[in-house]
């Protein structure tokens, strides 16, 4: 039988206090229908209430705080993150040092692309089906400043410039970069017991670059036709006139005179034609390039 | 000095923080006394939760040695034993809820072992008491135990629960409403 809400709680109410015998009589008084309701649930309180568990035997409680906690030391962290960071500066200094290393090892040459100096490679490629190369001299043992006179055998035939150039930087130990559009025809060299400047000079002279000499084992070749664009084959040290005009075109007609001071004031690279303003002769037993 | 001040429950309350006080100072022997003064109602709370002597006696150990770590860091905004209580309380129906879980796997296991039962005695709560609780829900048979078996007001009893002494009033009244319903359908 389902209660009034009312009638409910005060039966809990009076169920809870089974000592209050004023109160069970009056309610008994006053809902007689619910004596029994009433009866039932003092006795289910009071089941439940014996039902309380026995004391259990008190254990002797033995503390285990498991694992000490161990707290951060700030400084310890502060100290092992500058370390740490130190540590990956340092890394990435020495990598970014190493990486620098290793591109100035290299020497760079940039291909010219075939024709771009038609005049000159064209006779070259003639017969560059066969292609013979010597490298005859021992590795280089001077001193950094003297590099670019270490004396240097070159005996190539049929080979590109650019491969040329690389046996000139390997013998003498020197480093050898070019500017954009070098021409790279297929030339035949042979020179023995040549100074590595001197072999420069003379091939510029021939195929239209210039030499310049940044540090004692540093050069820069410069085609003529990257800064001028008027600029003429010289002739060799043999006096034997040189198709020039490159990708420019100009005639040997135009070409000026090695001693004309107008040419000379112009000629941001006349150091390297020597102080008389005549071109640097080969020296004994420089025979010059071989042109097929 | 005042007449709340004199009371029983304000003694118990200072001689709790005289405890702690102890225990944060490295006196283990302080956390003797608190875990002897606060054993029975501990275990009673998770005996009448958990329902089984013998996980009620974990329950309490476990509840006794996390309340151990605990301790030192006990501010004291509130009484000792209410946070205590909710510590056993929540940790009890957290290991009931286990409970729940792993028994209704093991009867699988029974059926297949085909292991003769021996009828357990009767031990604690009479028989319609222990089925009624039985089929109550944790926090039920929390609030329950909390009122009739540990004599907890429905102050401490939201405090120990976490929440207000009115929502406690509601909740026991629909835990006892179910519990009497259960208690009923075993005594009939």
């Amino acid at each position: 039988m389902k209660l009034e809400p009312e009638i409910e709680e005060l039966i809990w109410e009076l169920a809870e206090n089974p000592d209050d015998i004023e109160s069970h009589n009056e309610f008994v008084r006053r809902y007689p229908q619910h004596r029994e309701a009433l009866a039932e649930r003092v006795a289910m309180v009071k089941e439940l209430r014996q039902s309380k568990p026995e004391e259990a035997p008190e254990e002797i409680f033995v503390p285990s705080p498991g694992k000490p906690r161990v707290e951060p030391n700030r400084f310890a962290i502060a100290a092992a993150t500058t370390i740490f960071t130190a540590c990956l500066g340092f890394a990435i200094f020495g990598a970014v040092q190493l990486y620098k290393a290793k591109q100035n090892d290299r020497l760079v040459f940039v291909e010219s692309s075939a024709g771009a100096d038609a005049a000159v490679s064209a006779p070259a490629t003639e017969d560059a089906a066969s292609s013979e190369m010597a490298d005859m001299a021992a590795p280089p043992s001077a001193a950094p400043a003297d590099r670019f006179k270490q004396q240097v055998n070159i005996n190539a035939s049929s080979a590109p410039l650019s491969t040329v150039l690389d046996m000139v930087a390997r013998q003498a130990g020197v480093r050898i970069d070019s500017g954009n559009n070098f021409p790279n025809p297929t030339v035949n060299a042979n020179y023995t017991n040549a100074s590595a400047l001197s072999v420069l000079q003379d091939l510029g002279r021939n195929f239209g670059f210039q030499v310049i000499v940044q540090t004692s084992s540093d050069a820069l070749l410069i085609a003529n036709s990257a800064y001028d664009p008027n600029a003429v084959r010289r002739t060799s040290s043999g006096g034997q006139p040189i198709p020039g005009g490159g990708t420019t075109g100009v005639p040997p007609s135009v070409q000026p005179s090695e001693t004309d001071p107008a040419y000379r004031a112009g000629d941001p690279f006349a150091i390297d034609q020597g102080a008389t303003g005549n071109p640097t002769l080969p020296e004994p037993g420089m025979s010059g390039p071989i042109r097929p | 000095m005042s007449e709340a001040l004199d009371s029983p429950q304000s003694a118990a309350y200072d001689e709790d923080l005289r405890l702690l006080e102890r225990l944060k100072g490295g006196d283990d022997e302080a956390f003797q006394s608190l875990y002897s003064r606060y054993f029975d109602k501990i275990y009673a709370i998770a005996r009448g939760i958990l329902l089984n002597d013998e996980e009620a006696a974990d329950a309490t150990q476990e509840i006794f040695t996390l309340v151990y770590r605990k301790a030192r860091k006990f501010d004291g905004k509130a009484k000792f034993s209410t946070w205590l209580y909710r510590v056993a309380v929540n940790r009890s129906i957290q290991e009931a809820r286990k409970l729940k879980g792993r028994r209704r796997e093991s009867p699988l296991t029974q059926e297949v072992e085909d292991v003769p039962v021996e009828p357990e005695a009767p031990v604690g709560p009479l028989p319609a008491v222990q089925a009624a609780m039985q089929q109550l829900a944790p926090d039920d048979r929390a609030i329950l135990t909390l009122f009739y078996w540990d004599e907890l007001t429905l102050n401490e009893i939201g405090d120990s629960m976490g929440c207000s002494p009115n929502a406690a009033k509601t909740r026991l009244f629909r835990a006892r409403e179910r519990f009497r319903k259960h208690f009923e359908e075993a005594s009939a």
